[in-house]
């Protein structure tokens, strides 16, 4: 079930097993909330490398010290 | 705050950043680190789950990246290219990790019993303004950062540097299938981390 799922989100299933898998969905609430929630999980992991990541400055000094160009910072 | 005692901003573009790198110029160098660290600096936080070890990498990335800046080809950007660097570093780095460890994995490669979803509470209706906020960001990156490493160094690979599951599984020297089911446990790992965290934000008239 799970690997369909995931297939699913992937948009990787075969035609036939996705008829399967939306027939069953349409009776079963907890796999519907289940593939909701995984698939928006997977939408927001997709958005983090937008987001910016602040380097410490004592790792940026470091850095510098590590590739003897210190006297730039 | 320090202001940096020499101009780092005499490169008009990249191209003119390349030529000073090939020259070997100090100043591009240092160039290159302000630009690109902070960058290079976050892939390898996603892929070591560790900052100690992600600085480690970064150190490993640019040293290895002025050392070998005379095989860099303009077809790629600098980015692509020091990107590569850093994925490369990280897996030599986990690598080596790895074989000073006593394997105390299971065998990962099938779907079994524990990957049945445990918590069914309702979270796709969680505010769409909120989903992407600076909290849940770090709760994200938390979670991330806390599976198993045989679990997120797939995952990272696949689902945030822009890899395929093929080239992921090439990369790490594992079959595609069981890169795959890594992928898919990962995945279902973090729903079930982020599940507790979004259903207890959501608000009651939110939830239908
Ligand atoms: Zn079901």
């Amino acid at each position: 079930m799970l690997t369909l799922l995931n297939d699913y989100v992937d948009g990787a299933l075969a035609p036939e097993l996705c008829t399967a898998l939306e027939t069953h969905l349409a009776a079963c609430q907890n796999c519907q909330i289940v593939l909701d929630t995984l698939r928006k999980t997977v939408y927001l992991v997709q958005q983090l490398p937008e987001a910016p990541v602040a380097l410490p400055e004592e790792v940026e000094q470091r850095l510098f010290a590590a590739l003897a160009l210190a006297d730039f910072l | 705050m320090t202001i940096p005692p020499i101009d780092l901003s005499i490169y008009a573009d990249e191209e003119a950043l390349l030529q000073g790198l090939r020259r070997g110029e100090r100043h591009a160098c240092a160039c290159m680190l302000k630009h690109f660290a902070s960058r290079v600096y976050a892939v390898a936080l996603r892929m070591m789950g560790d900052p100690q070890e992600a600085e480690e990498v970064l150190q490993d990335t640019f040293i290895s990246a002025c050392k070998n800046i005379a095989h860099f080809e303009s077809r790629s950007s600098l980015a692509t290219w020091l990107h590569r660097i850093a994925v490369n570093a990280a897996l030599m780095r986990l690598r080596k990790r790895k074989r000073y460890e006593v394997s105390i994995d299971a065998p990962i490669e099938t779907l079994e019993g524990e990957d049945i979803p445990r918590q069914i509470e309702d979270w796709r209706h969680y505010p769409a303004d909120r989903l992407l906020d600076a909290e849940t960001r770090q709760v994200l990156q938390e979670a991330i950062a806390a599976l198993p490493e045989t679990l997120r160094t797939v995952y990272v690979l696949r689902e945030l540097e822009g890899y395929s599951t093929q080239e992921a599984a090439e990369m790490l020297h594992i079959s595609e299938n069981a890169a795959k089911v890594r992928l898919h446990r990962a995945r279902l790992a973090l729903r079930e981390q982020l599940t507790p965290y979004f259903a207890g934000h959501v608000a009651p008239e939110a939830a239908v």
